[in-house]
């Protein structure tokens, strides 16, 4: 899962991008509304958090074009809390709000919710075959035991169980898995694929060949 | 409508029809009396001019010349009334001189007199001095064969209404004798009443057509009064930007309607700027806020590293410390505003303090390669020496933080007449006409689109610089051209009071 966070305040984003990158995501930076609107126009995110008041270009102006191309799920991030600067970021097409100062925990809690959400899933446990995702605890299962794994693993069971029954390219993957500092080299994407078959089994994860990895549905 | 004695329309429509109901009845009055007046008037004449006529053919006796004989003044009233005195020259005289006609003369005579006068309602009834009916004509009510008592005076006639229905003309004849005519006046008092009922009915159409007229008038001119509250009604209700549609500019409403709508623009504005200011000071609030919140709850999340955890607390440090100096200023702000801004002046040369404050300064001058010029004049004045340094500071600290790199700076003190001028002036990039007006409002930032520095100025800075010059009873102004930089020019009173 790859989130950007646009926010022109460098300590609030810094702090804001490593819990996300702590709860294994792979995160993107931007300083100020322009910027962040290069990057969500050209890069597919799973979620974008969008400060409003910022330099440049505001957080409205930003979710407006965004919108006009892309309806990548949006968190709106901001100082102004009344009644009516919550709906305007609701219809606007921001998918929710949080109001400055906020807790971190709710901040997490509310991107996973909307990231499930906009993969159609609203419950935070989902089951594909013998395999179980927690959303929530971020934990996975194997017939029903706790199976350890690493953030990128999760990361990547996540991202194939949301998309489970689609055809997954490696450039979608790759896309959604490293972040824009990443340096990780393409063949990384080979390694986490072996290691979650390892720990699912052989069938989690079926290779198309030519096209990428799917994941059934059942 | 409201409840009306609440309501503008309906008391002025009641007293207006209240009004026009009081004229209408008196004209209607008035007139009434005056029909009725010329009717007795009317019946007075026709009961008593036919006396001359029958006096002669009812008296046997030669008539005694009828001298000083009033004719009866007719008139609506019930009691006696003379008549008009004809004078001298008026007598009649004309039956004493002819002869004395025969008495079947005088019987056919009469006949006729009566029968003409019956064919008006009028009878006639003649006592002789015994009191003895002489003659009474056909129609001769029962009761009025009774003579009647009256007393005579010095009048020959007496005009009587008798009863409620009768109205006569009695003629004492100078033997004695007395001669009554009379009608029926119940005809006329029948037709005065129709009249009367007529009256009151186009009193009634006028007075009702008057309040109906009125009531459109009324409503008319008072229309735009209800468009007025209407307005005003939306505008209490949080619609700021409505205004009332003015037709009329020169009428007394469109005068007020004009001078309500510059109130409500001016109150948007000031709400608006409320707003705003509110909108900004949250910000400026809230950001340092979620930067303690957040960073204090990423160092506790998980357990991490000695220089982690240091570079945290040093994050909130930093966020603590811009809020303690947020807060501060607008502390001070306040106090500015309820008028405790208390100044502690002691004299002293301005000149040091200047340098000072570019002493303070140069380290961040020379970071941007920033120079900075001076010529400044050695004068000594009143002031409070921590206010102005802070104000100095905000000045000098803008001019080299919005300067371009390898920029000037030029600061000049100098005397001018009776006061002392300061100016700081830069070579950055010039501030726009439309952003110099708010330029000295609180959090007001001159161009959104620079990127703040992370731990850069309160957007009070100018505000406060503001506060501190007037403070001193001075002034402080602004200069910019785009592309070619700005300068402030403080101006403060050499023999400052306050």
């Amino acid at each position: 899962m790859r989130i950007l966070v646009v926010e022109d305040q460098d300590d609030l984003r810094e702090v804001v991008a490593e819990t996300l990158r702590e709860e294994s995501f792979a995160v993107d930076e931007s300083p100020d509304g322009e910027e962040g609107l290069y990057k969500a126009l050209n890069w597919d995110y799973d979620l974008v958090v969008l400060d409003v008041m910022m330099p440049v270009m505001d957080g409205w102006e930003v979710l407006e074009k965004l919108r006009k191309e892309k309806q990548t799920p949006v968190l709106m991030l901001t100082a102004l809390d009344q009644v009516r600067d919550k709906v305007k970021g609701l219809n606007h097409g921001a998918d929710d709000y949080l109001a400055k100062p906020f807790d971190l925990a709710e901040l997490v809690a509310r991107v996973r919710a909307v990231i499930r959400r906009n993969g159609g899933e609203h419950r935070p446990e989902v089951s594909v075959g013998r395999v179980t995702i927690n959303t929530t605890s971020k934990t996975l299962r194997y017939n029903d035991r706790p199976v350890e794994v690493t953030a990128r693993e999760y990361a990547m069971a996540e991202l194939m169980i949301q998309h489970r029954g689609e055809v997954i390219s490696r450039d979608f993957l790759y896309e959604h898995l490293f972040d824009e500092n990443d340096e990780s080299m393409s063949n990384m994407l080979d390694v986490y694929v072996y290691k979650l078959r390892q720990k699912f089994g052989k069938d989690f994860i079926k290779t198309r060949r030519g096209q990428g990895y799917q994941v059934d549905s059942l | 409508m409201k409840f009306f004695p609440q309501s503008i329309r309906w008391r002025v429509q009641l007293w207006y029809a209240l009004l026009l109901a009081v004229i209408i009845s008196a004209l209607l009055v008035a007139f009434h009396r005056n029909q009725r007046k010329i009717k007795y008037q009317a019946i007075d004449r026709e009961l008593s001019d036919p006396i001359t006529r029958i006096l002669p053919q009812v008296d046997k006796r030669p008539q005694p010349p009828l001298r000083n004989r009033r004719l009866p003044r007719p008139g609506p009233g019930t009691g006696p009334a003379r008549g008009p005195d004809l004078g001298p020259g008026d007598d009649f005289e004309g039956p004493i001189n002819r002869p004395q006609p025969r008495r079947e003369e005088r019987e056919e005579e009469m006949e006729s007199i009566a029968a003409e006068l019956a064919g008006r309602d009028v009878y006639v009834i003649h006592w002789n001095r015994r009191g003895e009916i002489n003659y009474a004509s056909a129609n001769v009510p029962e009761e009025k064969r009774q003579r009647p008592e009256v007393n005579f005076e010095d009048s020959d006639d007496i005009i009587k209404e008798t009863g409620d229905d009768f109205r006569e003309v009695i003629h004492s004849g100078a033997g004695g004798g007395m001669l009554v005519l009379g009608k029926s006046i119940l005809p006329l008092e029948e037709e005065l009443s129709s009249l009367a009922l007529q009256l009151a009915l186009v009193g009634a159409a006028i007075v009702g057509g008057g309040f109906l007229v009125g009531w459109f008038l009324i409503g008319r001119s008072l229309k735009p009064i209800g468009k007025i509250s209407g307005t005003a009604h939306r505008i209490a209700s949080g619609d700021l930007s409505d205004r009332i549609p003015i037709r009329n500019a020169g009428s007394e409403l469109g005068q007020l309607s004009g001078v309500l709508n510059e109130t409500f623009e001016r109150l948007e504005r000031s709400f608006e700027h409320q707003v705003r200011f509110t909108a900004d000071a949250s910000h400026e609030m809230r950001t340092p806020i979620s930067v303690i919140l957040a960073k204090s709850q990423f160092a506790l999340n998980r357990e991490r590293s000695p220089e982690k955890y240091q570079e945290c607390l040093r994050t909130c440090l930093e966020s603590a410390q811009h809020m303690r100096s947020l807060t501060d200023t607008l502390l001070e702000l306040s106090k500015v505003d309820s008028g405790e801004f208390i100044l502690h002046t002691d004299e002293a040369n301005l000149a040091d303090l200047t340098r000072e404050v570019m002493r303070m300064i140069k380290p961040l001058a020379e970071e941007k390669s920033v120079t900075i010029d001076c010529s400044l004049e050695n004068m000594t004045l009143a002031y409070d020496e921590q206010k102005i340094r802070q104000a100095l500071l905000n000045l000098l600290g803008n001019a080299v933080k919005y300067n371009r790199a390898g920029g000037t700076v030029e600061v000049t003190l100098k005397k001018k007449g009776r006061e002392v001028l300061l100016s700081v002036a830069d070579t950055g990039p010039g501030i726009a006409p439309e952003n110099l007006l708010h330029l000295f409002e609180r959090f007001y930032r001159v161009d959104r689109a620079r990127k703040r520095e992370s731990r850069g100025g309160t957007g009070l800075g100018l505000a406060i610089t503001k506060a501190i010059v007037e403070g001193h009873g001075g002034s402080i102004s602004v200069t910019s051209e785009l592309g070619k930089g700005t300068e402030f020019e403080v101006c403060l009173p050499l023999d400052s009071k306050t």
